[in-house]
């Protein structure tokens, strides 16, 4: 009986310091998600059940914007967590200098798009850096932000940003992982590359799914060098999902934005899921 | 050898981060006259291609006294980006410390779901929650003023997500102690939790003000005239400006979260690093 009302008062102190943030998560965020996701399965008040859902999938522009969304995370996600992790097992053997290696690291995040964008145009500008240092050596000169190339210079912002981030995330990742697991089995004549594959790789899986979900929040975040760089249609081959919510953002379209944004939530609501159900492993239970 | 290699990676990853920011800070230094000389190729095509200038010919402070004395809109907007970041920030550490702390150090039906739906809400790009945003900001009558971008701001999800780490990464002991004396929770959570968790707090106040310094879609949709602008959006919208100004501004630009970063540089890492532990 005793426990019982201990677990009550639980319940009531928890819930008493969530209701605060819990309201607003609700106003901003919950309630009008709701009140979007009936206005995609609706006109003027009527059911009219999957209509725009339909239109939007057949849209080449949808089609087009869904598929460079998901090579973007596809191929700058995985990439960011490789270079993190080897720069975080680099700096973890004592590197002199380890602190100030760390915040130089973080700084682009904290770099606003405008700075970013001047930099990147004097150097891949048709008349910029890049294209000087190859007319110099009497190669063809690249239009890398007028063509389909612009993706990788989106991607190598993206990996740039958020480098620092990723290395941190690891960093502490790896000081959870006790020390004398590593002299064990060192003792039992294991060599780096063993210790590595053995020890430190899966001891590291929760801190994975960990970077992984920042970092596609930082993937989603980049849309703004994106935008900034290369306007409302950009090439191609860089045109993502936020493109088509903010182009049919600016033309009022209604029907279609809610789609998207409710498709958009589906895919994501899944990809959590997954990441939630990973039962021991996952830190975030 | 070995170390050698460590070294050079590491020298050329912090070069490759630290090189944009040197850069600006270079060209905020070169006069309008080297401008013209070398970076008249810059967005005309074909005709003519840019060496890069890491060393000025000419050390000269026209942009600065361009953007000081002549454009009075600049510093206007400075403010505005003080006020609005200052307040955002205010109120989402207080947001975040509550629901951090609930999340972390309480037991209650439903916990796993409702941080669910706190990841879930983290994750969302910016132009999914834009517009479920606009239609409360618009019942609320608060569609063209600041409060607009200033409410929903406060309820930003990364803010609980980082601190529910951080404060799950604290020794037990620290609370126990505290209840053994009989504390009441929040008095546990002023006296025991927050000055356990500065760092946490450090890497979120600059992750979050940069972020609010730095927001431009929201600006776009929830005010209704240019007038009203933050600095990020206006320099977003820079064209056909002398480069003199534009990397001035840049810089100046950049000068209130560089400083805070600087200023709370080793927090950051530490607080960001220990919101990976269990």
């Amino acid at each position: 009986m005793r426990i019982l009302t201990l677990k009550n008062k639980e319940t009531f102190t928890g819930l008493g310091y969530l209701a605060l943030p819990l309201a607003g998560f609700s106003l901003f965020y919950i309630a009008p998600f709701f009140i979007m996701l009936n206005r995609s399965v609706t006109r003027g008040g009527t059911w009219i059940g999957f209509e725009n859902y339909e239109n939007v999938l057949r849209s080449e522009a949808f089609r087009l914007a869904a598929w460079n969304t998901f090579r973007f995370i596809g191929m700058g996600v995985p990439a960011l967590m490789l270079l993190a992790l080897c720069a975080a097992l680099v700096l973890d053997t004592r590197a002199r200098g380890k602190d100030g290696f760390r915040a130089a690291f973080v700084l682009p995040l904290v770099l606003p798009a405008t700075a970013v964008i001047m930099v990147v145009r004097v150097f891949f500008d048709h008349g910029g850096v890049v294209n000087y240092v190859l007319s110099g050596m009497g190669r063809d000169t690249v239009n890398l932000l007028g063509s389909a190339h612009i993706f990788w210079v989106f991607w190598g912002i993206f990996i740039w940003k958020n480098a620092g981030f990723a290395i941190i995330l690891m960093l502490g990742g790896l000081l959870q992982i006790p020390k004398d697991y590593h002299e064990a089995a060192r003792m039992d004549g294991a060599n780096a590359w063993q210790r590595l594959r053995k020890i430190t790789l899966p001891l590291m899986a929760p801190t994975f799914i960990f970077v992984a979900i920042l970092s596609v929040v930082g993937a989603f975040k980049s849309f703004r060098e994106a935008f900034a760089l290369g306007g409302s249609y950009p090439p191609d081959g860089a045109y993502m999902v936020q493109h088509f919510i903010q182009n049919n953002f600016d033309r009022l379209n209604f029907p279609r934005l809610s789609v998207a944004s409710v498709l958009t939530f589906i895919v994501i609501f899944a990809c959590v899921l997954v990441m939630f159900a990973w039962p021991e492993e996952s830190e975030l239970e | 050898m070995k170390q050698l290699a460590k070294y050079l990676f590491l020298g050329v990853l912090a070069v490759l981060a630290l090189f944009p920011l040197f850069y600006v800070v270079v060209n905020s230094f070169i006069g309008s006259a080297e401008f013209s000389r070398y970076y008249g190729g810059l967005g005309e095509g074909l005709t003519g291609f840019n060496p890069l200038r890491i060393i000025p010919d000419w050390i000269s402070a026209e942009g600065y006294r361009e953007v000081f004395y002549n454009r009075p809109h600049f510093l206007m907007r400075f403010w505005y980006s003080v006020f609005l970041s200052g307040s955002i920030l205010a109120g989402q550490l207080v947001i975040a410390v509550l629901g951090g702390y609930a999340f972390a150090r309480f037991r209650f039906p439903g916990r796993s779901v409702l941080f669910f739906v706190i990841v879930l809400i983290m994750m969302m790009p910016l132009q999914v929650t834009l517009v479920p945003n606009l239609i409360i900001v618009d019942r609320l009558g608060l569609h063209g003023t600041y409060g607009a971008l200033i409410l929903p701001g406060i309820f930003s999800a990364f803010g609980v997500f980082l601190m529910r780490q951080v404060m799950k990464s604290l020794p037990n002991s620290i609370f126990e102690s505290a209840k053994l004396d009989g504390a009441g929770s929040f008095a546990v959570l002023l006296r025991m939790c927050l000055p356990n968790c500065k760092h946490g707090l450090a890497a979120l106040a600059v992750l979050n003000f940069a972020d609010s310094w730095n927001m431009v879609e929201q600006p776009l949709v929830f005010l209704r005239y240019a007038h009203q602008y933050p600095l990020a959006v206006y320099l977003v919208g820079f064209t056909g400006i002398p480069p003199e100004v534009v990397f001035t501004s840049g810089l100046l630009s950049v000068l209130p979260v560089l400083m805070l970063f600087l200023w709370f540089k080793d927090e950051i890492a530490f607080g960001m690093e220990y919101s990976v532990v269990k």
